[in-house]
């Protein structure tokens, strides 16, 4: 008896949370499909009566959305693979060497994950207007590329590694270059999954950066394209929704294959170890 | 050779770190200092004035008014409701009762963080509407008048409330469900032998054991209410009606990007950076004061 009340009450509940969580996603995949009298239109339907795509012709008009959808993989992409190299890189110094000075250099390592980041935001940007960098990709790849919060990930897993398996490579003759891509990255993948994985999605999914730093509207990445649409979201709501819509098709994607193994393990390994 | 290239190794690996932190931390971190100090508009010639920009950023009431939005949000938003509820959350994700429902569940309680702010800022600004906004909708069914969301400064900061638990409770229930998983269960076992019911052993090992997970959340809480900016970007332009959707990183930006007072933004953002700093530290005395 006791059981089945429980039962039901954990039932009501993932029922009511998961109401709440997935009907704003049906709206905007609903509300893209609607002409703006629809979309004001009581009561409130989400299937479409009179479905139309004219959002997306009206998007691809106003905006360069394949341009942007390409110029966001390409930062993303390239954000990702270089801060999971690099990170590795740094990890496996750490992890691999005893050296002067290792001890004070990690800490800096972990404080730079405590700076608050928006003491950078001012003079980063002077700098990087000096750097002739306005309109370039390169502040939303090199600044964040050698994360502290990547470092210290791997660089955890790559403790774990027996040192003898580095030290066989070493009499074998091997340089610490081969010993890092033989030994130290095969056994530390799932670690660069999870930065892979994480810095794919912040780097997708990043506004701030981009809103600095690109004005031209051919180099803009997606979010921020979307934004520029805000202007009119008062009069027209469907044309932001159907780009909305049309951009976390990507990651709601990764999400659903490879997400439930690596976001989840990587949003639970930096809450254990901070 | 060979041994000048093994002494040399660990510095090479590394390199690319300490270049990265000389680059993009400290030099930014004194030119911003200097910065502070002077009265830097735009790009040209800028005069020393000391301490000036620090004094006016203290009696600035803008600047004030975003630590008090930051304030109302991280204490109803993150604490009252996130908290609780990811709590109760995890509780339910780990009841046996949920069956295979877990997994997607957990799933969907999750999308909403790998959602793009501007996208999340895009859906709510279709919920918040006044006139046919799903949420007035919704509450119409029990007869409650069509609320003012985004334009009535007093429903400001609940707006921003319903959106940061949607976005924010999948992964904060992450947090807590990985704090569970390291309380020992024979804790458990243990109290149920004692005869402990419920109530008693959730809050005399659940809640004292998440302590460490607690902290982490709150902390994570404290600096992403500190950093909110695309909300209120894609949801009112930026500060809304009567500042009161304004926030410390938007003012910031505002003030530097928007209208190049340079040296004024760089002095508000060390203060800033003192308030976070300030905040840590007497978070961690409050835990660690706590645990023993």
């Amino acid at each position: 008896m006791r059981h089945a009340v429980r039962r039901i009450a954990v039932m009501a509940v993932v029922l009511v949370v998961t109401f709440a969580m997935v009907m704003p996603f049906f709206m905007m995949v609903g509300n893209s499909f609607k002409l703006d009298t629809e979309i004001a239109a009581r009561p409130l339907s989400i299937v479409p009566q009179t479905p139309t795509l004219y959002n997306f012709r009206v998007l691809f008009d106003r905006i360069p959305f394949w341009r942007q959808f390409i110029n966001s993989t390409f930062v993303a992409t390239a954000a990702t693979f270089s801060s999971t190299f690099v990170s590795a890189l740094v990890a496996f110094g750490f992890a691999r060497f005893q050296f002067k000075g290792k001890r004070a250099l990690f800490m800096i390592v972990i404080a730079t994950i405590l700076i608050p980041p928006q003491v950078l935001i001012v003079p980063q940007f002077r700098m990087f207007v000096s750097f002739l960098w306005i309109n370039t990709y390169w502040p939303l790849i090199l600044p964040g590329m050698v994360g502290g919060f990547y470092v210290y990930l791997i660089h955890q897993i790559m403790l774990g590694i027996p040192r003898d398996l580095f030290e066989c490579a070493q009499i074998d003759g091997a340089t610490e270059f081969r010993i890092f891509r033989i030994v130290a990255i095969p056994l530390a993948k799932a670690g660069l999954a999870i930065v892979t994985v994480l810095r794919f999605m912040g780097s997708w999914n990043e506004f701030f950066a981009p809103l600095l730093y690109l004005n031209d509207q051919e180099m803009l990445t997606l979010p921020v394209g979307l934004a520029t649409l805000r202007g009119f979201t008062e009069i027209t709501l469907g044309i932001p929704m159907a780009g909305a819509l049309l951009s976390s098709v990507p990651i709601l994607l990764l999400l659903s294959t490879v997400g439930n193994r690596y976001f989840v393990q990587g949003i639970t390994a930096g809450a254990l170890k901070g | 050779m060979r041994r000048t290239s093994r002494h040399l190794a660990p510095y090479l690996f590394i390199s690319p770190f300490v270049l990265s932190f000389l680059v993009f931390y400290v030099y930014p971190i004194i030119s911003g200092i200097e910065l502070s100090l002077t009265d830097q508009l735009g790009f040209g010639e800028s005069n020393f004035v000391g301490a000036a920009n620090y004094l006016r950023v203290l009696t600035d009431s803008r600047f004030w008014k975003s630590i008090s939005n930051v304030a109302l949000l991280f204490f109803f938003g993150s604490l009252a409701s996130i908290v609780t509820l990811a709590i109760a959350m995890a509780h339910v994700i780990n009841a046996p009762e949920i069956g295979r429902l877990r997994r997607p569940f957990t799933t969907i309680l999750f999308a909403p963080n790998v959602t793009s702010v501007i996208v999340i800022g895009i859906i709510f600004s279709f919920l918040l509407k006044t006139d046919g906004g799903a949420i007035n909708e919704f509450l119409g069914l029990f007869g409650i008048e069509p609320v003012q969301w985004l334009r009535d400064p007093r429903w400001a900061i609940p707006s921003l409330i319903i959106l940061v638990v949607w976005r924010y409770l999948g992964v904060n229930t992450l947090y807590v469900l990985a704090g569970l998983q390291a309380i020992p269960t024979s804790l458990y076992e243990a109290a149920d032998i004692e005869g402990a019911r419920g109530f008693q052993k959730f809050f005399r090992i659940t809640l004292p054991l998440l302590g460490p997970i607690m902290e982490f959340i709150i902390f994570q809480a404290a600096i992403g209410t500190f950093a909110v900016f695309g909300e209120p970007f894609v949801l009112v332009g930026g500060a809304g009606t009567q500042n009161s959707m304004l926030f410390p990183t938007f003012y910031l930006y505002d003030t530097s990007i928007n209208r190049m007072r340079f040296g004024y933004a760089a002095a508000m953002a060390f203060v800033l950076a003192t308030i976070i700093l300030v905040i840590t530290i007497i978070q961690r005395r409050l835990f660690r004061s706590s645990e023993e």
